[in-house]
Parts: C-alpha cells; sequence; structure tokens
C-alpha cells in the first residue's frame, strides 16, 4: 500500500512539475524573444497613424467594459495581455473585462442572465431560426437594448457591414428597431454576395484517377457514389477492410444525402400552388434518402457511421488516409491547414487531397440563400451610454480598411505593411502563428474576442499567410457555385417561416431530421422496407406538423 | 488492546477455497476496470495518429507529453486549482457541519415537528426550482459573482444526510442514553460519543462531499463572472472543448494539431490523480477495521 | 403527524396538548439548536428557489419576476402532454430504470459483501481503489472507450471473429443490445463508488457478533447472510427507496454519450427528450418547469409507493 501511495505521489508531483516547467518555459520565452522589437515598432505606428488621422477622436475617460462570448480564454488579460489589445485598449482608452461562455453551455447560461436582467454590457447570442422564438421574447420584454435611431449615421462602416447581412435588416424590419448586429462577414471582402456555404466533398484525387475517372471541381451524389463503389472494388489504396469509401456521420451523411438535394429537407417550403408543405414529405428528399441507404447497404459509408461524432469522419480521411470521399467545412483558411496535415500524417502529396462542390441528383447546387454568420452581436438594456459608444467606436474602427486588415493580419508596421503601390505586404515569417491559444499564438487576443463583427473566413481569402494557389482555388470554387445553382436550388430564405415562433413551431423545430433519417436508414431491411418505415414516420410526426401547416397556410 | 488481538484472530485463519473464488471474482472484476483504464492513460501519452490506430491502446510506442504539456501551458488552469482549492477549504467543512449537526439532530424524531422536519428536508429532493430562481437568490442576496454563492449553493446533499442519519439510527440508543444519565448536552454528545463511532460513514460522506466539490462546474459558470475566479472542472472542460473548437475556427498560419482525445485522458489524469492521493487517507476508516471496537468502549 | 393527532383529540384535551407539546420543546431545546443551521440553510437555498416550480402554471416574463409573472393554468400541461413523444420518453424511462433497479442495484452490495469478506487486507484496499476508478471517467471517455472496445473492428469482435468465425456483431448499434450496454456500463463504472457507503455501513457492525456466530460455528457464508447482509439491511433499504423515488430521473450523460442515431429509438428518456427540445434553441422555462413539476410528482408518488410496500413487508421504511 506504502508503495502504491509513494507511486501515486510521484506520478502528481511529476505532473505538476511538468505543467509548471511548461507553463514558465513557455510563457518567458515568448515574451523576451517577441516584447522589445514589438515594442519599438508598435511605437513609431502609433505617432504614425496619429499625424495621419489627426481628426481622430480622443479618449479622455476610461471606460470598463463587460464582456461574454464563447472562445474567451479565463485568465488571459484581453486589456493588456499581448501587443494587439494592448494597441486597441489604448487606442480606445477602456478596460475590458471577459467572460467565456462554455461552448455547449452558449444558449441556457446568457439566457439565464438575459432572463435575470444581468447580462454583460455586450455579448453574442447565438441567434438562428432555433432561437428566434427567444428573440421575439427578449426584444418583447425589453430585456436587450434597442440600438439608437441614428446609430447608422453615427457608425456608417458598421452600418455598412451590417447592411449587406440580409439577417440584420430583415430582423430590425420586424422588431421595428435594431436589436441584434449578425456577427457576418467583412465587408471590404465580398466574394459573393451571399458567400456560398462551407460545406463542401473532400476526395482522393489519387484514387480517382487510379480508378478512371475524371478529377472534377464538382459531382453529383450519384457520380460519387459511383467513385466509391470502384474504390470499394478496385481499392487503389490497398488498404483491404481498413477502406472505408465514403466516411461521414450521421449528421453530414444527412447533409450530403438530403440537404445537397433539396433545401428545404428539414423545414417548411411553399410548393408550387402556394401553399406551404413540409420538407420531410418532399419528393427529392424519399429519393435522397434511397441512395443513403444503397450507400449503406452496400458498405460504400461506413458501417458505423452513425457512432462517429464531431469531426471523427474526417479524421479517417485526413489523419488516417483510409477513406475515399468525406464531406466537410471547406474554410479557405483551412484548405491548407488539412492538406498540411494530410501530408505530414499519411505521407502523401498534399494535393492527392482535393475539395469539390457537391451537386444534386439533378445536377444542381444546393443551398439556402442566407449570409453566412456566428452569432449576434446584443447589448444590456442597463449598458452605460460611454460604454455602448465606445464599443460602437471600436466596431467601427474593425469595419474600416485597416481595422479588417490587422484583425486579419496584426499590427501594421509590425506584421504587415503596404508597398509603394499600396498592395499589403506580410511582414511575419512563416512559421508564426498570428492567433490563437495563449502560449502558442503571437495575439491570443486577436479575432474572436476582440475582432468581433467579423467572420474568420473572410479573412483568409486574402491573407497572404495561406498559399496563393489554395486562396485562388477557393475563391474560384466558392464563386463558381452560383453557376451551378438556379435561382431555385439557391433557395431564398423563407422568412415568413424562419420568424414563426408558435409553440407548434417550437416543437416541430426539435425534431432532429438527421438522427431520424439515420435511425430510419439503419433500421430498413430493403428498399420497400425503408419506403414503409419512412412513410411511418411522416404519418406519426403529423400530430406535431399539421398544426404548424395549418398556420402558416392561414397566414 | 484486547479488542485489537482479538480481531487479529478473527482474521488469521487458513486461506480456504470460498477466499480463492472470492479473489478470483475480485481480481476479474478490476482487470475489466484496469485495461481501459489503461487505455485512457495511454491515450494521454499518445499521439493523434496513434491514438486513431490501434483499437485499444494499451502503450504509446512512441510516448509524447504533449497533451499534458498542453494542458499545464494553459494560464487557466492556476486560476482553476485555486478556486476548487478555495470552495474545498471553506465549502466542506460547511458541508460536514450542516450535515452531521442535522442528521444527528434528526435521528431521533421523538420531538415535536421533527418529523414535520425530516419530510421537509426529504421533498426537496424531489422537487427543485432550477437554476434561474437560484440565481435571482443569488443576485437577491449580493452574493453573485463571489465564491460564496458556489459555496452556499450546495450546503447539504439530502442523499449523503440520509445516509447519515440511516447510520446514526443504527446506533446503540443505550450509547446516547447513559451520555443523558451523566449530564450531557446534545452537543457535547454529537462531539464526544457520536462522532467518534461514526467515523465509517464521516469518512464516506466527506470523501463525497469533497468529490462533488472538486468536479463543482455548473453553478459556478452560472454565478461567477470573474475572470480570476473559475474552478478547475470549468477550466478543463473548458479546455477540452476549445481544443476540439479552436482548430474549425483557426486562421492561417501553421496549424498546431490538436489531440482532443489525448488532452482529454490527461484532463482526466489531472482530476483523478489528487482524488487518488487523497482516498487512501479516508479509506482505513470504511474498509472494515480498527473502529469497530470503539462501538463497545 | 400533528393534524393526524388533533384530528381525534377531545377538545377540552386540546389545550392541555399543546401545553403537553410546549414542556416537550423546552425540553428538546437543544436538538432544535441543533438543526438550526441545517433548517436555514434548506429554507434559504432549498426552499426559495422551489417556488420557481410555479412557473409550470405561469408564462414567464423576465421583466415582471417569477412572482409577477401571469398564471396560465393548465397551459403548458397541455402542450407537454400532447407531444407523442413526451409520453413514450416516459415509458422509455420507466423500462429503463426499472431495469437498472433489477440488474444494477444489487451489485454493488454484491460488491461489498465479497470485498468484506476477503482476507488479504492490502489486496482488499488496492481492489477497492481500482474499482473507484471509473466513478471519475466521464461518460465522453467511456463512450469513446466502448466504441475502441465493441466496435465493429473493436477488441471483441476481432476476438469472435478469430476464435470463433463470427461476423462483425454492431453491439452498439442493435436497439435490442442497448439496455444490456447501460446496465453493464452502468455497473462498470459506479459499483465501487456505491459500495463506499454499504462498506462504511459493514464496518459499523458489531464485531462481536461474528465472534459470537464463529463460536457457535456458523460457517463464513452463513454469517454473511445472517450477519453481515442484515447489519446493512437498513441502507439497503433506504437507498432501495431512494432509487424508486429517482425512477423517472437520471441517467442523462450516460445515455446522451452511449446512444447514436441507430439506437435512439430505445433510448429516448424523459431527459434525452428535455434535451432535445431545449436542444433546438429557445429556452421555455415555463415548458421546463412543467416537465420538471410532473416528473418530481410522479416520483414522490413512486417513493412513498416503495416505502409503504417496503414498510408492509419489513416493518421499516425510509419515512420511520
Amino acid at each position: 500500500m506504502k508503495n502504491v501511495k509513494r507511486f501515486i505521489c510521484l506520478l502528481l508531483a511529476a505532473v505538476l512539475v511538468l505543467g509548471l516547467v511548461a507553463c514558465g518555459g513557455k510563457d518567458s520565452s515568448n515574451d523576451q524573444t517577441e516584447a522589445p522589437d514589438t515594442q519599438n515598432n508598435q511605437a513609431t505606428n502609433n505617432n504614425e497613424s496619429s499625424e495621419n488621422e489627426s481628426a481622430e477622436k480622443k479618449y479622455e475617460e476610461k471606460v470598463t467594459i463587460t464582456y461574454a462570448c464563447p472562445q474567451v480564454v479565463e485568465g488571459f488579460d484581453y486589456t493588456e495581455g499581448d501587443d494587439y489589445v494592448k494597441w486597441m485598449s489604448e487606442k480606445f482608452n477602456y478596460v475590458f473585462e471577459t467572460t467565456n461562455i462554455p461552448w455547449g453551455e452558449w444558449h441556457s447560461m446568457l439566457s439565464t442572465w438575459i432572463m435575470a436582467q444581468n447580462m454583460p454590457d455586450v455579448a453574442i447570442y447565438n441567434y438562428g431560426e432555433g432561437t428566434h422564438a427567444d428573440a421575439v421574447n427578449f426584444v418583447e420584454q425589453g430585456l436587450i437594448k434597442r440600438l439608437p435611431d441614428d446609430w447608422k449615421t453615427r457608425w456608417p462602416k458598421v452600418a455598412e457591414v451590417y447592411g449587406v447581412t440580409t439577417l440584420g435588416p430583415m430582423l430590425e424590419e420586424l422588431f421595428e428597431g435594431t436589436y441584434f448586429i449578425p456577427r457576418a462577414r467583412f465587408f471590404y471582402n465580398l466574394p459573393g454576395d451571399p458567400l456560398a456555404d462551407h460545406w463542401s466533398l473532400w476526395v482522393r484525387t489519387d484514387w480517382i484517377e487510379a480508378v478512371g475517372k475524371e478529377v472534377k471541381n464538382h459531382y453529383t451524389i450519384p457520380e460519387v457514389l459511383e467513385i466509391a463503389r470502384l474504390i470499394k472494388e478496385q481499392d487503389p489504396g490497398n488498404l483491404g477492410s481498413n477502406l472505408i469509401p465514403i466516411s461521414m456521420t450521421a449528421g453530414n451523411a444527412a447533409r450530403f444525402f438530403l440537404e445537397a438535394n433539396s433545401t428545404h429537407w428539414d423545414t417548411f417550403y411553399k410548393d408550387e400552388s402556394g401553399q406551404y408543405v413540409w420538407g420531410a414529405t418532399a419528393e427529392q428528399t424519399l429519393e435522397g434518402l434511397k441512395l443513403w441507404y444503397q450507400a449503406y447497404k452496400e458498405g460504400l459509408l461506413d458501417p458505423e457511421f452513425y457512432l462517429l461524432q464531431h469531426e471523427q469522419d474526417m479524421e479517417k480521411f485526413q489523419t488516417l488516409g483510409i477513406a475515399g470521399v468525406s464531406y466537410l467545412g471547406a474554410q479557405t483558411a483551412d484548405v491548407w491547414n488539412y492538406r498540411e496535415s494530410f501530408m505530414n500524417d499519411t505521407g502523401n502529396d498534399p494535393d492527392a487531397m482535393k475539395f469539390a462542390t457537391l451537386l444534386g441528383t439533378d445536377g444542381y447546387y444546393h443551398q439556402r440563400d442566407l449570409i453566412n454568420y456566428w452569432g449576434a452581436i446584443i447589448f444590456s438594456p442597463d449598458v452605460e451610454d460611454k460604454v455602448f459608444e465606445r464599443w460602437m467606436d471600436v466596431m467601427e474602427f474593425q469595419c474600416s480598411e485597416d481595422g479588417y486588415v490587422q484583425t486579419a493580419m496584426g499590427l501594421k508596421g509590425v506584421d504587415w505593411d503596404r508597398d509603394e503601390e499600396g498592395n499589403i505586404v506580410s511582414l511575419v515569417d512563416e512559421d508564426v502563428l498570428l492567433a490563437g491559444a495563449p502560449g502558442e499564438a503571437k495575439y491570443p487576443s486577436l479575432g474572436h474576442v476582440v475582432g468581433s463583427v467579423i467572420l474568420w473566413d473572410d479573412l483568409a481569402f486574402d491573407n497572404p499567410n495561406i498559399p496563393e494557389k489554395y486562396r485562388e482555388e477557393s475563391k474560384a470554387l466558392y464563386q463558381n457555385r452560383y453557376d451551378l445553382s438556379t435561382p431555385e436550388t439557391f433557395t431564398k430564405v423563407d422568412w415568413t417561416v424562419w420568424t414563426h415562433s408558435t409553440e407548434n413551431m417550437r416543437r416541430a423545430r426539435s425534431i432532429d431530421y438527421p438522427t431520424e433519417f439515420a435511425n430510419i436508414v439503419t433500421t430498413a431491411t430493403s428498399e420497400d422496407h425503408l419506403v414503409e418505415l419512412y412513410n411511418k414516420w411522416i404519418d406519426e410526426q403529423m400530430s406535431i406538423i399539421q398544426p404548424v401547416l395549418d398556420e402558416l397556410n392561414s397566414k | 488492546m484486547e479488542i485489537a488481538k482479538k480481531k487479529r484472530n478473527y482474521n488469521r485463519h487458513r486461506f480456504e477455497l470460498l477466499d480463492a473464488i472470492i479473489l478470483i471474482i475480485l481480481l476479474a472484476f478490476a482487470t475489466i476496470i484496469v485495461v481501459p483504464f489503461i487505455s485512457v492513460i495511454g491515450t494521454s501519452f499518445a499521439t493523434q495518429k496513434e491514438a486513431l490506430e490501434s483499437t485499444l491502446l494499451i502503450i504509446p510506442k512512441n510516448p509524447t507529453i504533449d497533451n499534458y504539456y498542453r494542458l499545464f501551458q494553459d494560464p487557466r488552469i492556476g486560476i482553476g486549482y485555486k478556486t476548487t482549492f478555495l470552495i474545498l477549504l471553506i465549502g466542506v467543512p460547511l458541508n460536514m457541519f450542516l450535515t452531521t449537526s442535522l442528521a444527528y439532530g434528526l435521528s431521533r424524531t421523538n420531538y415535536p415537528g421533527a418529523k414535520f422536519m425530516f419530510y421537509a428536508i426529504l421533498l426537496t429532493m424531489l422537487f427543485n426550482g432550477g437554476i434561474v430562481p437560484l440565481y435571482l437568490l443569488m443576485l437577491e442576496l449580493g452574493i453573485a459573482n463571489t465564491l460564496w454563492s458556489v459555496i452556499l449553493a450546495y450546503g447539504v446533499n439530502t442523499f449523503y444526510f440520509i445516509i447519515m442519519r440511516t447510520y446514526m439510527i443504527s446506533l446503540p440508543e443505550a450509547l446516547v442514553e447513559s451520555a443523558k444519565i451523566d449530564g450531557a448536552g446534545e452537543w457535547r454528545i454529537l462531539f464526544k460519543i457520536i462522532l467518534p463511532i461514526s467515523k465509517p460513514i464521516l469518512a464516506t460522506v466527506l470523501l463525497f462531499y469533497a468529490v462533488d466539490r472538486w468536479n463543482e462546474w455548473f453553478n459556478a459558470m452560472i454565478f461567477l463572472r470573474r475572470k480570476d475566479l473559475i474552478p478547475l472542472q470549468l477550466v478543463l472542460r473548458n479546455i477540452v472543448m476549445d481544443s476540439s473548437i479552436m482548430d474549425s475556427l483557426s486562421i492561417a498560419g501553421p496549424r498546431i494539431p490538436r489531440f482532443t482525445e489525448g488532452i482529454q485522458s490527461a484532463t482526466i489524469m489531472v482530476v483523478m490523480v489528487p482524488v487518488m492521493c487523497f482516498f487512501p487517507f479516508l479509506q482505513r476508516y470504511f474498509v472494515k477495521g480498527i473502529m469497530i471496537g470503539a462501538v463497545k468502549a | 403527524m400533528m393534524s393526524q393527532a388533533s384530528g381525534y383529540v377531545d377538545k377540552p384535551d386540546f389545550k392541555s396538548r399543546i401545553a403537553r407539546i410546549w414542556v416537550n420543546v423546552q425540553k428538546n431545546r437543544e436538538r432544535y439548536i441543533l438543526v438550526l443551521p441545517g433548517l436555514v440553510w434548506y429554507a434559504i437555498f432549498a426552499y426559495i428557489p422551489i417556488y420557481g416550480l410555479s412557473l409550470a402554471f405561469k408564462k414567464f416574463i423576465a421583466k415582471l419576476g417569477i412572482f409577477g409573472s401571469p398564471w396560465i393554468g393548465l397551459y403548458n400541461f397541455r402542450n407537454v402532454f400532447q407531444d407523442p413523444s413526451f409520453v413514450e420518453s416516459i415509458l422509455t424511462t420507466l423500462i429503463i430504470n426499472v431495469g437498472r433497479l433489477i440488474f444494477v442495484f444489487p451489485f454493488p452490495i454484491f460488491l461489498a459483501l465479497i470485498i468484506n469478506e476477503l482476507r488479504l487486507n492490502r489486496t482488499k484496499k488496492i481492489l477497492q481503489s481500482i474499482y473507484t476508478f471509473p466513478h471519475f471517467l466521464s461518460w465522453v471517455i467511456v463512450a469513446s472507450v466502448m466504441i475502441n472496445i465493441l466496435g465493429q473492428k473493436g477488441l471483441v469482435n476481432s476476438f469472435l471473429g478469430m476464435f470463433f468465425n463470427i461476423e462483425p456483431i454492431s453491439f452498439l448499434g442493435t436497439p435490442s443490445y442497448f439496455r444490456p450496454l447501460l446496465y453493464i456500463t452502468d455497473a462498470w463504472k459506479g459499483a465501487g463508488w456505491s459500495a463506499i457507503i454499504y462498506m462504511a455501513s459493514i464496518s459499523g457492525i458489531d464485531v462481536e457478533q461474528y465472534e459470537a456466530a464463529e463460536i457457535d460455528g456458523a460457517s463464513r457464508l452463513q454469517r454473511m447472510w445472517h450477519i453481515t447482509l442484515p447489519g446493512i439491511k437498513s441502507t439497503i433499504v433506504v437507498l432501495f427507496i431512494l432509487a424508486v423515488g429517482n425512477l423517472m430521473s437520471g441517467g442523462f450523460d450516460q445515455i446522451f454519450n452511449l446512444s447514436n442515431p441507430a439506437t435512439i429509438k430505445v433510448a429516448e428518456t424523459l431527459d434525452m427528450y428535455i434535451y432535445r427540445i431545449t436542444f433546438s434553441g429557445s429556452v421555455d422555462f415555463s415548458f421546463s418547469s412543467a416537465v420538471a413539476l410532473f416528473r418530481s410528482v410522479v416520483n414522490l408518488v413512486l417513493l412513498l409507493v416503495a416505502d409503504r410496500v417496503i414498510r408492509r413487508i419489513d416493518g421499516s421504511g425510509l419515512l420511520g
């Protein structure tokens, strides 16, 4: 017993010492090497900007801004923790007090605070179609701030970004005032309007070539299945029983087989007769479901696809190199990252991994015409005017061109600069991580927390830190999606459905479509049985669905 | 002294067939526990690729401390230990005081109102108002955003109270009666007579409270909004979750691969090791042993 | 208790009864002081928040507070019961938890009994520490370990394939294997921890009883059956009644992590249902209060019934 105890205590001690050494070592080395030189540069940079923009506002009074959003690292000082925030908090003369919202508790935590009328000055609310009912509640009860009517003239650049989010103006009209500023992409960088969805097919080009198929920028669902079938037969990677032709989680499979075929598979839409119908009953949904079943029965799809979680499907593709096809977001920021780790982990040529656009069985690209956004900025109804104004000024700066580039690339004069022709030149070494976790990145504060009016990916399009080849590929692919769609397949958001927030609708929204359909697929024993199960399921749901349809159609 | 000797006599027996059967069953169960456990420990020292490739990881070929390194370089870990330590230091004694006094006070229900009080307490086990009213109460009391809100929100665990009370009921009544005849007051009886012979249950409940406090995160998440007060479990939760989420939102630059499962496993070790150190000290009270004789004394 | 008493006591006696109670109170005043701190805690931190349950009959409007929110009668309940998956989830919960009571509940008792019989003191302590380990694993981890072991390429299937030439069995994706999986993992994870309570209880048994029995020539199994088991009976009874009073809740983390789309139809318990309803976004405190209240009332009824039944059989119960 004594020995065991001693061993355990030794282990504990080792772990602790390890931890301390790790903390200490990393921190000091980072600070010491970078601090002096950044400070010098920053000083000159500050002088420059104040000379150039003499009209710039001076903030006499220091304000304290409380702020809550996901991805805050507690213990990191977002006022002075790195040079980037130091620059910001000096420029705008504020103290930034941040609270983290744990990812899984985003809604419950923030709602509890809002309901208790004790929310921070500024917060990021996870607004979406599902949470709309709550948004209505908050607005009706005055639990969040209504922006002053003249805000668009006072902060014109924020208004510009806000104007192209579609969602913002729509909500403004609905609530007769601005309450939510969607965190959308940045105004100075619009590759297309709207931004096409990130969901993309990932394929192994070496295998596709080996089985004698063409490497393309887009495939229809049946084409993908055909390739998977050939890969399964010929096994070009010599993987034997380890080979997974199509690696997808249940959620991604639903996206792949159903959403790519029809954007209203999990919602309500108006059919040709102008009546509202339920998307699950649409012909394309059953068609996609049959393909899903086929892929599952033939062993093209991972036989235990329903056990995979998060990004485990992609891990098999990228880290293990045993999958032929996967389906995942292809943010421009990631198209190089993914390939880099693919190369490192599997030893393959990075270009053996490629992303492509998935088309429906009709040969068109399907997507709902909605701005890509991530949460909405809200203010406390009790926020002091000076605090509100200060934060709006911060956002106004971030919406300016310099602010945008700065959020993407760090401090001007330190991390980037303009050459004589005005082009942006990166001054950062290739192996420096700008934003990320404390201890790893140069500016841990950058991005999610301080640069909060933007989506990450939009910064990547023009980011010289990503090889140009992949940026161009990404741009072309997203642009291509407009050419591959028709107005019918690039469906307009039906705001009537979106904003319908009755009890019945709330219950209808609680149906977990990917899980339900995956359950049908795994339970079915034949295609006829599949149809039978599908019809039975539809019938069962009707007690929930019919009231919603009645409500929508009587509107 | 005499008692101790007797006990030893009871324990010194031949090794019979029954002993063999028992040992085999117990060892089998221990194996079933240890094998997956080794996989957790192994994963905490492994790289992502290795973890994905092996079906049940036993010993990584190229052990790495990367997962621990990543965990400990996070500035939050220090805050987490500090906060949890404070919660334990103030919280557990409070738990023990409230629970023991209540359990002893209600171990006899032969006085007016005692049964009513017991039922009223029992009811809270089945009915609770949820987090919102509790948070509103903390705001009302002005202790939201202080450690007191987290400490006071968990005062008595009704389940532990019942276990302790059940144990105290089973103690021989004669002990208390004789003390009463000697003129001892209730508090005196509690501290001088009841507590010394209740060590097994005190150790158990202490362990349970300590582990609950150690695992505390939900209330703290809602109640506390200060970056210098975050319990360890919430910190670990955030680190583990972040490590999977940050990836998909990372911006350009050299990507630092994160191995969520590895960090998760390292987290388990960090959580468990202190408890494992603490456990043997309490264990001797509830593994049948020295205490038994005291009942007679 | 008191109301019962006043029912059959004649009026003239009432005053004297009050006086008697008062004398009794005076006599026991130290006990009241003893329970006071605990009761104050319950009054403030348990009873004040319970008024939040009134939201089940109200439409929650944050600005008006919980007290001020308007009453809407049984509207929330009607809403809850209209959903067929709610009723289904209640059945699922009961089936899963009754099984738990039958298959999982006795396991820690058994474990404690045989640990107690082990005579190698050092081994005993080490083994007992090992049994508590899994308590500290979260269900997320247990689930991922289970996938490693029970998956189609996992340890068990490789073993079956190698020695018996059996095709891979989908242990995790077959609905009929789901409940056994829950019980086994539950026992695996929690038995060692739960056994601590029984071990503590066993430690309280007077050692003289064993000595007397040994002198009488009782075998070890007999002693186990006639001394140890009765010695911890009160603990078993209490824990059993509490478990019955918990039949409508519990196990969310486990089920959430071990279930998957293939087994969801047998896995949607009340907790899972609530999660699904609230996960989609809007947090309706009135709705969740209604479900919580319903659940509490059912649990209360179950607890009372269990207590009655046990008391009839055994003479002692929780509400003794």
